[in-house]
This record gives structure tokens, C-alpha cells and sequence, in this order.
């Protein structure tokens, strides 16, 4: 068979996935706190070239490069725009870093920023009701009946008088970042969470990282990658059937 | 082939559907006094994962990181926005707006939130017996309950709560209006006709009376407009079927994409 038809194949394949991501970031264009995905593609040598093996079976052949790969999902930590709410349990981080929150046992992280007052009286996330945590990793609690002050270092006050600090942190590696759905972050790197500064903004929340333009070009570019790559495919297919209609015609 | 992307798009228009929504109820109550303005929350939903972090790459490396595909976004819940709207003087003495957070409570039908609901519309009225129920279509009654004579002439509600009307030349307190907070007021189901019932989330409700801490006092004469702006829900509109299309372009190309595989053996 045709060499390249798979080599093909690989690269209808990889547009696909990469489809995929982008109607993922188009759907979650309005989601609070949303950091879009990008899928990565590399170039495969042929299996030959990866194992090592200096003897080619064709040199012509071997050379071509054996299609073309997925790299582990990358998330842009770029920040998106700010909206204006009225709602005071509203918080967005203008800067690096990440909130934390706990679920059971696990701490972990978001950009999200809309809390509320949950059960118990403790400071949670909205959408899931964790418990949102403090400098020192114990949730917050608060007093029902006075107001709610978060001034620009994630220090809440109530009725003048300081609750407690948000702790937010940061990573180096923001790439061992796994997302869970529900706008939240696991880690799964070895290094320690360092203490983030960034300015804590109250009744504001952080938009969502997608760019909409930018997604559709993308998305033109992945489908017409997409085509051009089946469209080779048919070419091969054809030229392999002109191939077996003149040279196999046995009966000749 | 793009079937993911398919879906990923639909949930996407699936949750701007529910914005738009939100959107139009808020816009039709830009002028139900005491209204308080929802928002749709959304969160992306689970990533299926295609490559496992820590999986041996093709050259025998340990890949750090994974591969995962989001599926889309949903809904997560509404959440009202309790800003205070904008005090409308209409003039009225049984117009009363809480300049503060509390809410008035009302006696509603048992099925509905076990009889009690709670209110910010100010608009109240006498029934036939001289109680004051709320101006809505059920009219429901104001708890604790304040009985005006027939004979009262005019009727004083002071900032605390106190209703005092003249009898003749005589002024006679006849009750005392009660206000009701909620530690998580974000909580509260929304009944329809400006009530609000307490729920789980919304924790129970505190009794207290006007000008206590966080209550709110009360202002005679005034109402409490919707709190919707309409400007930024128009602009929150625009966005939102704006991002609709958007989905609808991704469901297009995930649908041409897997026309050309449907046609990749076409002889």
C-alpha cells in the first residue's frame, strides 16, 4: 500500500483533535475564570528513525518523516478581561496566580472568583460549593450579618475588622496543571505551590480567556487541514486504482 | 471525527441558549418594582482523556503532561443579584422601599415555601379588613400581620418600622413592620409575582426590625425600582448570541469535516 495514505490519515486525525479543542474553547467562551486549551502538534520521524536503526530499508522513503503527532494539551494561563458585576462575593485575580478551594481531602485551585456564603457560614464557590481557603489552608468563615471587604492583597474584612487573608497561590510549572471541570485545577507536579501576590479585585470578575477570532481562524485553518489531508488521501486512492487497472489486467 | 467537537458546540449553544434566556426575563422586569436581576453561571464541563500523564511517548519518554479534550460548557446554576435598585418617590403612603438588605415577609399558599415568602416590592395595600397586603396579583399578607381602622385618616411609617395612623386629632401606633435577612440570600427560590422562599441554601431566615444592623430602614412614600440595567443586559444579550453563532460555525465545520470523510471513498 501507498506509504503516505497513512501518513495522511495521521494528519486528517490530528486536525480532528484539534477541532475538538477549539469547540471546546468556543463553548466555554463566556465561562468565568476559563483559560483556553491548545492543541499541540509535532512532527513523527518514521518508526525506523525513533528506534534508532541507521539502516533504512529505503533511504528515499525513510526520510519523509512519518506524519505527525498530538503533544499533551497546553493551557494558555494568559488573563482575560475583566467584567464589572454589583455583586460583592465577586473576586478576580488581576495578575498570576490561583485561588484555592477544597474538595474533601484535595485542595484545589481556580480562577474563578464567584463565591458566596455557603453552609456553616464559610466562604465557598458558587457553582460547586467548595469551601474557599486562607493563607493558611483552612476554610473562611464568616459572620452572616456584616458586610463583606476583600481589599486589593485578598485581605477580608468585616465591619472594619480583618477575617482572614485569601490564600492564592502560583506554580512554576503551570503545566502540570490538569483541568477538572467546573473552572477548577488539580496539580500534579512535584514542586511545593509558592504565594502569589497578585491585586485582588472586588466586584469584578475575570472573563474568559477565549478570544473568538482567534478560535475561528483556528478552526478554518483545522478544517481545511483537515480536507486538504482526505483529499490526499483520495488522490492516492486513485492513483493506486489507475495503478491495478493498467499493470493487474491479467487477462491483457 | 470532530463527533466531540460536535457536541462540545452543542453544549455551547445549549448554555447561551439558557443566558438568553435569563437575558429576556430580566429585560421584561426592567420595570417590576422590586425585582432582582439573575445571572446565568457557567463552568466548563469534564475532560475525556486521551493520553494518560505519565504514559511513555513514542521515543520512550515519560510524558509529563497529558492529553485531554474539554466536552463543552454547561449551566452551573442562576444567581440573583441583590443590588439595591434605584427609590422611586410615587407619593403613596402604603409605598415602602428598604434601604437596606432586608426583605418584608408574606403569608403565601402552604404549597409555597410552607406558607411564608419573603418580598422587597414596598407596594402594599388594604384589604377589605384594613390589613395591609402586598399590591401583586395574590396579594398576599404582611407578616406580622398590621390592621389600619377604617376610621384613620393618615398613615406614618417611620424608618424602625413603626405605623402610626391619625384618628381625628389623635395619633395611634398600630404595629410595628418586621424585616428578614438570610445568610445566603443568592439561596432563595424564586417564587414569581416578587416573592422569594427560603431553601436549603438560603439558610433561615433572622427576624429583626428596621435599622438594626444590616436590615435597612424603612422609607415611606418611595418604591423600590427593578434593579436590572438595562444597558449592560442588552450588551450581555449582544455577546451571548453573538457566542451562539459562534458555536453554530463550529458545528458547521465539524459537520463539513466529517462530510469529506463520509466522501473519501466516492467511486
Amino acid at each position: 500500500m501507498l506509504y503516505g495514505m497513512y501518513v495522511s490519515a495521521a494528519g486528517a486525525l490530528a486536525n480532528s483533535y484539534r477541532q475538538d479543542v477549539i469547540a471546546n474553547n468556543l463553548a466555554n467562551v463566556e465561562t468565568v475564570g476559563f483559560k483556553r486549551d491548545l492543541a499541540l502538534l509535532t512532527a513523527r520521524p518514521t518508526e525506523a528513525a525513533q528506534r534508532g536503526q541507521r539502516r533504512f530499508s529505503t533511504a528515499m522513503l525513510e526520510q519523509l518523516g512519518g506524519g505527525i503527532f498530538a503533544l499533551p494539551t497546553h493551557t494558555d494561563f494568559s488573563p482575560g478581561p475583566l467584567q464589572q458585576t454589583d455583586n460583592e462575593f465577586d473576586l478576580a485575580l488581576t495578575g498570576k496566580g490561583f485561588f484555592q478551594v477544597r474538595d474533601g481531602e484535595e485542595t484545589h485551585y481556580t480562577r474563578d472568583g464567584r463565591f458566596a456564603r455557603g453552609e456553616g457560614n464559610l466562604l465557598v464557590t458558587l457553582t460547586d460549593r467548595y469551601p474557599v481557603l486562607d493563607e493558611a489552608g483552612a476554610p473562611i468563615a464568616l459572620d452572616p450579618d456584616l458586610d463583606f471587604v476583600v481589599d486589593e492583597a485578598g485581605q477580608i474584612s468585616q465591619n472594619g475588622e480583618a477575617v482572614a487573608r485569601l490564600g492564592i497561590v502560583d506554580f512554576e510549572k503551570t503545566s502540570d496543571l490538569r483541568k477538572l471541570g467546573g473552572n477548577r485545577y488539580a496539580y500534579e507536579g512535584s514542586d511545593e505551590p509558592q504565594v502569589a501576590q497578585p491585586v485582588v479585585k472586588q466586584k469584578v470578575l475575570e472573563g474568559s480567556g477565549v478570544v473568538p477570532m482567534k478560535e475561528l481562524v483556528e478552526m478554518i485553518k483545522a478544517q481545511r487541514m483537515f480536507q486538504s489531508n482526505v483529499s490526499l488521501m483520495q488522490m492516492q486512492d486513485e492513483m493506486l486504482g489507475q495503478v491495478i487497472r493498467r499493470f493487474g489486467n491479467l487477462s491483457g | 471525527m470532530a463527533i466531540a467537537a460536535l457536541y462540545s458546540a452543542a453544549t455551547g449553544m445549549k448554555v447561551m441558549d439558557t443566558q438568553l434566556d435569563v437575558i429576556a426575563n430580566n429585560l421584561a422586569n426592567t420595570h417590576t418594582n422590586g425585582f432582582k436581576s439573575s445571572r446565568a453561571n457557567f463552568e466548563d464541563l469534564f475532560y475525556e482523556e486521551r493520553r494518560q500523564p505519565g504514559a511513555l511517548n513514542s521515543l520512550g519518554q515519560v510524558s509529563s503532561t497529558g492529553l485531554f479534550v474539554g466536552l463543552g460548557a454547561r449551566v452551573s446554576n442562576t444567581q440573583l443579584n441583590f443590588g439595591i435598585g434605584s427609590f422611586e418617590n410615587t407619593g403613596r403612603e402604603l409605598d415602602i422601599a428598604i434601604a437596606g438588605q432586608g426583605f418584608f415577609k408574606v403569608t403565601t399558599f402552604d404549597g409555597i415555601g410552607g406558607g411564608e415568602g419573603y418580598t422587597r416590592a414596598g407596594n402594599f395595600i388594604k384589604d377589605q379588613e384594613g390589613n395591609l397586603v402586598l399590591g401583586t396579583a395574590n396579594g398576599p399578607l404582611l407578616e406580622p400581620a398590621i390592621n389600619i381602622p377604617p376610621e384613620a385618616q393618615q398613615i406614618t411609617i417611620q424608618g424602625d418600622g413603626t405605623v402610626s395612623v391619625m384618628i381625628g386629632d389623635t395619633s395611634q401606633e398600630v404595629g410595628t413592620i418586621q424585616l428578614f435577612r438570610f445568610p445566603n440570600p443568592h439561596g432563595l427560590r424564586m417564587e414569581g409575582g416578587n416573592i422569594f422562599t427560603e431553601t436549603e441554601a438560603s439558610g433561615a431566615p433572622a427576624a429583626g426590625e428596621p435599622g438594626d444592623e444590616g436590615y435597612g430602614t424603612l422609607t415611606q412614600n418611595f418604591l423600590e425600582s427593578s434593579n436590572v440595567d438595562s444597558v449592560k443586559e442588552l450588551i450581555r444579550m449582544i455577546r451571548t448570541q453573538r457566542s451562539f453563532e459562534l458555536n453554530s460555525q463550529v458545528i458547521r465545520a465539524a459537520d463539513e469535516s466529517m462530510q469529506v470523510v463520509g466522501r473519501l471513498r466516492s467511486r
